[in-house]
């Protein structure tokens, strides 16, 4: 191009016949054209479908570890604290060598025979208290905090790749089972009592307890054909599962007091968010769309000098939220919420501690508490003698 | 010269008048050859020698006796005075918490517990609304914003007046492909928003003072130009470290820099982010809660829905009214972020103690 | 009609236009219309091949997650027919879109080497930058073109190769002109490129929304290799295309039996040799045409001023219906007088003496043992940072696939997919991609480079298959190795500090890496809860992200190495581990 003639070219005939050609070339090229972009514009879809990501089942080959946790013992800091000694505690050796009938261990309470219609069962897993986090990082603590003696799920698969997973928690005793379903449940979500059950059902997901027993159940979408396997499985879960006498408090609340048994719940630890209270069964008494909160709320203690103390401590607790706000006509002491302007308060009654937390009104209150000791007055003595404290939760080396 | 050439030369006739003074005139040019071969040269050497021995504050002067001024500066930005706060307006609630399924209303009813939108955009605003996209994944996974939160945040605050909206997330993983398969992307453009790709050159120094640890570290700065108004929007997630990844933990995603050592001290950290960044408002985006598995989640076992929405000025609340409430872990123990930022009057972690308005949607 | 001197005659700009519009447009000397001359076959040519160079560029620079959609991104390796053929003589198959090299082989058996005149994109480079920096004068340029023995080096290259091929070690990537221009454009011109581009054009970016400038291990080779090649130009023109492309070998070979060529009438030519001033190949038109050497470029043609080359349909060589002698000047054919003092030879393409073939077959024997039992690719002591990309047939396989053209590492949003350096694979490896999680990791929900590779190397993959989701729970998701920690730098094992970063991106669910909690009182009296963790293998997918994102950046702490990857079954860790099948 630099050179003197560089671009000339030394030839003197030319021929129409080359322009010919060269449209035709020009035509296919621009035909090329027209084709890599109709291509760039038709893509595969399999390239960005990301449903592959959501499909339910976990990965095979994932073998879920069964046995303690070990924390190991070499390469520790300097002082490591005593939680050390407490975790060190070695369970026995895995327990998933299935060579004997561990297999029937592993599936714990889970009925047999669970598998029907296009579903089978897949991946069993069973989890003591200590190792519960490696199935549900996140959230063992919640579970720990009821009393959880043992978790055990089974995932029911279809060959069309949905799938149901079921987790059942035993949680020791049917008051522990029945506070954690009540805490996992929703305030306006309504629950359905029938012959010692009480369960939900949530889209997808449904949730149970009976006797100590509580079983959340998730189906990996929400077809019909994952839905009325939900349903399904719960009929059976239902029928199938051990049932417990209810709690003592249900005489109380439903049979006394007339309230519906689905707005009953109970506390192991820290009700109201007080570290002194245990064991403390509650109702609400609220309607599930209104602003109000009110609960009434009922503990048992091993002597009237137990309840004594505690409704103190109760009334030290309202008193810290807000101000006292005078007594009801019966003399019990009444507090008033700084922020929310209800009222709460509690008393002793023989060896139960009642109580109301969150009234709208001074009036209300007191009706309640009137009722609460009328009804407490009102059950049969085979009942105030089954009503017992539970045991103390246990302290450290169980809670994380 | 030799004795022949001598003798040449004496026999050669004399320079006429002309040639010597073309003689001149040549000695002349010469003259002025030199003339400027000496001054370019002193020039060169006068150039040289002030640049190099000038003292340091003289104009054009490059030297440099200690090495002080040979070590690299980077400018540091700063946020506004105040971050990008509203003025407090005490007969309004402080949390606004709606329930339901249809989400512009809820927003809608949340805002208004807190004022309405007009109490937060004016018009003429330039707004950055800050989602989650940490990680690629879809939307269903609860590991990143909902798309559909987003679309209608934008769409009320463009009906607020504002001029431009922006939508910036610094993820962890590729962000190409995170902004596109959480679906932000498309919910972004779709509703008219501009999109900021955490690219090399966005990045700038920030300034934070009173950080613990990020005094001075890169920031995405790019979407914040001449912007006004900052809006978080984080889902709720279970992190196995901090215990909950919220709205306060949100603002991590505007850092870059070698973010992997923050985990060395993640409370303190997201202290410092509250510091760094105090928003118009934050959007806790329940409608799924991850609340096992977190933060990359990856089963749809590990989410569940949580159909709510929850609005506030005040990150620190909104984040403890989803720790008891959505992640339902009353009772255990506020994560150690939660005391660090109260301590520096960064937010009301009781949130019991704030006015609260909460409302159901359908 | 003379032309007038544009420039000399006229003062102001528009005149000028116009003057040179009407120049342009007068008809030829000879009576053809203008655009016979403005848009001869040459012309063509050249717009033919700047739509390829720029069709090429731009597959390239489509090649992004963000711009991919149905592009054929990766057009040019699919047309390259030695690709097709080398892979056809490892493997035994014709993978998925490589017989659109048919689109090549068919016009290749008709008119030649026309790839390389009109199509290649490398050669274009060639012959532009040969053309631009040309500062030879006529005799020179015809000097320079004329043919030379090193010319039958590349047919010694491609024997090689192919004997390789056979043996099931494919080389042909090293110096196939398409697999080295993608390999050069996607590792280090388009790093150049994108730092070099202003920020107000970062939408042209080749890799838009990167969060870091990308980094090729080896890209200064790559690069300087290519500026070297391309640099012989200034000696020789068109010298790779001559010298080493084995491409250019193969379908010189093949245009034996080419149907047209160009055709030197002999009562027309004078000799003058200005038909080689701009012959692209060196194929010696002026005397008798090496059709295995002629690009078809129509050059020839274009400078002959006698009329005496054509592009004819199946030409025979005519010395023996000469009458009379070329030497004294009395020849005659079919009745004209014979000007050229030039006989024409037998057409010999392509002419490599049978001794060189044989030397070269031997060569290529051996070749094969010196690479593979070199050990840095055996079963017995692969490297242990050799991991391939998601959806990989096994090693044995994947060298007879792999054709180092670097689109996956092109596509790969990551940049986790880096040219193998002679440690990791050895020569037989040198440039196939292995991930360097340091640079990157490989994302789940990914599947781009098996989108693009034309081989097979990396096959097709939809997300179930590398999740093990859905059809393929059984066989598990595709795993590219496993983690390990080296508890020694561990922050929350060796420090007392706590981290986790790891635990957190795992993307996992259930995570393969758990963590054990202790709170411990530090050297300082401080107390800190530690999560030390610790792996899970059998959910480890080796996706590299802890290694990543590991603070401890210069040596991590925990670290993916090859073993338990899911394409080799001797390669695996645990016992009880699922194969998975390679070819699905």
């Amino acid at each position: 191009m630099f050179v003197r003639d560089g671009l000339r070219s030394y030839r003197r005939t030319y021929r129409r016949q080359e322009v010919y050609w060269g449209a035709v070339i020009v035509a296919g090229l621009l035909g090329v054209l027209l084709w890599v972009r109709h291509k760039g514009q038709h893509p595969d879809p399999s390239l960005y479908d990301m449903s592959a990501a959501l499909s339910g089942a976990a990965p095979t080959g994932a073998q879920v570890v069964v046995g303690a946790e070990r924390t190991p013992l070499a390469d520790r800091g300097p002082g490591a604290a005593v939680q050390e000694a407490s975790r060190a505690n070695p369970a026995p050796a895995p327990a998933d060598a299935p060579a004997d009938t561990a297999g029937a261990a592993e599936r714990g309470p889970l009925p047999p025979e669970l598998a029907a219609g296009a579903f089978r069962e897949g991946k069993i897993g069973a989890y003591t208290p200590d190792n519960l986090y490696v199935k549900i990082d996140g959230r063992a603590e919640y579970y720990l905090g009821f009393g959880l003696k043992s978790m055990h799920s089974v995932t029911l698969e279809s060959s069309s790749g949905a799938s149901v997973e079921i987790e059942l928690y035993d949680l020791g005793a049917a008051r522990n089972a029945l506070g954690c379903y009540n805490g996992e449940r929703a305030p306006g979500a309504e629950s359905t009592v029938e012959s010692g059950s009480t369960f939900r059902f949530d889209r997808n997901a449904a949730f149970l307890t009976r006797g100590p027993y509580y079983a959340r159940f998730v189906g990996s979408d929400e077809t019909p054909e994952v839905v009325a396997e939900v349903q399904r499985l719960v009929e059976i879960l239902r029928t199938k599962l051990p049932s417990e006498e209810r709690p003592w408090a249900f005489d109380l609340f439903v049979d006394q007091l007339k309230l519906p048994a689905s707005q009953v719940s109970y506390a192991r630890e820290n009700a109201f968010s007080f570290g002194f209270a245990h064991d403390v069964y509650k109702v609400s008494l609220s309607a599930a769309d209104s602003q109000d909160n009110m609960e009434a709320f009922v503990a048992v203690k091993a002597d009237a000098a137990g309840a004594s103390s505690m409704a103190k401590q109760f009334q030290d607790g309202f008193r810290s939220l807000g101000a006292a706000a005078g007594q009801t006509p019966a003399g019990v002491p009444l507090f008033k919420d700084e922020f929310l302007g209800s009222f709460s308060g509690a008393t002793a009654s023989e060896r139960w501690v009642i109580g109301v937390n969150s009234a709208p009104s001074a009036e209300r209150a007191h009706q309640v508490l009137q009722q609460l000791e009328q009804g407490l007055h009102a059950l049969s003595e085979a009942v105030r003698a089954k009503a017992q404290p539970a045991p103390e939760p246990a302290k450290g080396g169980e809670n994380e | 010269m030799s004795n022949e050439r001598r003798r040449a030369r004496r026999d050669e006739p004399e320079p006429s008048a002309q040639d010597l003074e073309q003689q001149r005139d040549h000695q002349r040019i010469e003259r002025r050859a030199l003339l400027k071969g000496a001054l370019g040269l002193g020039g060169a050497v006068a150039a040289a020698g002030w640049v190099s021995l000038a003292p340091p504050g003289w104009p054009l002067s490059l030297r440099d006796p200690d090495g002080e001024r040979g070590k690299p500066t980077a400018a540091v930005r700063s946020l506004p005075e105040g971050g990008f706060r509203v003025p407090d307006a005490p007969s309004v609630a402080d949390l606004g918490v709606a329930h339901g399924t249809q989400l512009k209303p809820m927003l809608l009813a949340a805002l208004d517990a807190l004022g309405g939108i007009g109490r937060f955009i004016q018009r003429g605003d330039v707004v950055v609304i800050k989602p989650n996209v940490a990680f690629e994944r879809p939307a269903a996974l609860g590991a990143t914003t909902n798309p559909e939160v987003l679309t209608a945040l934008i769409e009320i605050v463009r009906e607020a007046g504002a001029k431009e909206i922006r939508v910036a997330d610094n993820p962890i993983e590729s962000p190409s492909s995170c902004f596109v398969r959480s679906g932000i992307q498309a919910a972004t453009q779709a509703a008219g928003a501009r999109l900021f790709l955490p690219t090399p050159e966005e990045f700038a120094l920030l300034g934070t003072p009173g950080a613990t640890w990020i005094e001075r570290w890169p920031f995405f700065w790019g979407p914040f130009v001449g912007a006004n108004k900052v809006i978080g929007v984080s889902p709720i997630k279970d992190h196995n470290l901090c215990r909950a990844s919220m709205t306060t933990k949100n603002w991590y995603g505007l850092l870059g820099g070698r973010r992997n050592q923050f985990h060395q001290d993640i409370h303190g950290i997201i202290a410092d982010l509250a510091l760094m960044l105090r928003p118009t408002f934050v959007v806790l985006d329940a409608t799924r809660v991850l609340f096992r598995s977190g933060p990359t989640g990856g089963s749809l076992g590990d989410v569940k829905p949580g159909h709510t929405v929850v609005v506030s000025r005040d990150s620190l609340a909104a984040d403890a009214y989803g720790w008891d409430n959505l992640l339902e872990r009353q009772g255990e123990a506020l994560p150690a972020y939660f005391a660090k930022s109260a301590a520096r009057q960064l937010g009301q972690p009781e949130w019991r103690k704030l006015a609260l308005r909460e409302v159901n949607i359908g | 009609m003379k032309r007038l001197p544009v420039l000399q005659s006229v003062q102001s700009a528009p005149r000028a236009i116009a003057l040179a519009a009407q120049n342009a447009t007068k008809p030829n000397r000879d009576g053809s219309p203008w655009y016979a001359r403005v848009f001869r076959l040459t012309t063509t040519r050249i717009i033919t091949q700047a739509f390829c160079f720029g069709l090429f560029i731009f597959l390239l620079w489509v090649t992004w997650f963000s711009r991919l959609g149905g592009y054929p991104a990766s057009l040019f390796l699919e047309l390259d027919p030695l690709v097709t053929f080398a892979t056809a003589v490892s493997t035994h198959t014709v993978y998925r879109w490589l017989w659109r090299s048919l689109w090549i082989l068919v016009p290749t058996l008709v008119l030649g080497r026309v790839f390389c005149g009109w199509i290649c994109p490398y050669g274009t480079l060639h012959q532009f930058i040969g053309w631009v920096f040309n500062i030879r004068r006529n005799k020179d340029n015809i000097s320079v073109n004329a043919y030379r023995p090193i010319f039958q080096f590349k047919y010694y290259l491609l024997v090689v190769f192919l004997i390789l091929s056979a043996f099931g070690a494919l080389q042909i990537g090293l110096l196939d002109p398409i697999c080295l221009l993608t390999r050069s454009v996607a590792t280090a011109i388009q790093p150049a490129f994108d730092t070099a581009l202003p920020d107000a054009l970062a939408g042209i970016a080749a890799r838009p929304g990167a969060p870091h400038p990308r980094v090729f291990a080896g890209a200064w080779f790559i690069g300087f290799l290519l500026i070297g090649l391309v640099g012989m130009n200034l000696v020789i023109p068109r010298f790779f295309c001559r010298v080493l492309c084995p491409l250019g070998a193969f379908l010189g070979t093949l245009s034996r039996f080419a149907l047209l060529r160009i055709d030197r009438d002999l009562t027309r030519c004078t000799d003058c040799n200005l038909c080689m001033r701009h012959c692209e190949g060196a194929s010696d038109p002026q005397e008798a045409l090496r059709k295995s050497e002629c690009f078809v470029c129509f050059n020839c043609i274009d400078d002959c001023p006698e009329d005496a080359l054509a592009f004819r349909l199946a030409p025979v060589p005519v010395h023996e219906q000469i009458i009379g002698s070329l030497k004294e000047g009395t020849a005659r054919l079919f009745g004209r007088k014979v000007i050229s003092k030039l006989p024409e030879t037998v057409l010999a393409p392509p002419d490599v003496p049978r001794r060189r073939w044989v030397f070269a077959g031997i060569a290529g024997l051996l070749a094969f043992p010196f690479l593979r039992f070199s050990k840095a690719v055996n079963a017995r002591s692969y490297s242990a940072k050799a991991i391939r990309p998601p959806g990989s047939v096994s090693e044995p396989e994947f060298l007879e696939r792999c054709i180092k053209c670097d689109q996956c590492i092109n596509v790969c949003p990551t940049n986790v997919l880096q040219p193998s350096t002679l440690a990791e694979g050895g020569l037989e490896g040198l440039w196939t991609p292995v991930m360097d999680f340091r640079t990157g990791f490989c994302q789940l929900n990914c599947t781009l480079c098996s989108e693009v590779c034309p081989t097979g190397a990396i096959q097709k993959i939809d997300l179930a298959r590398k999740l093990g989701k859905e059809a393929h729970v059984e066989a598990g998701p595709i795993r590219l190795g496993t983690a390990f920690f080296n508890r020694g730098r561990c922050l929350p094992w060796a420090m007392e500090t706590p981290c986790v970063v790891c635990e957190e991106v795992c993307p996992t669910s259930p995570k393969a890496i758990g963590t054990y909690k202790q709170e411990i009182t530090r050297w300082d009296g401080k107390k800190v809860l530690l999560n030390q963790p610790y792996m899970r293998p059998e959910l480890c997918i080796g996706c590299g992200i802890c290694e990543h994102e590991c603070p401890v950046q210069d040596d991590p702490a925990v670290y993916v190495t090859a073993i338990g990857e899911s394409r080799s079954k001797d390669r695996s860790l645990l016992l009880g581990s699922r194969e998975t099948p390679t070819k699905t």
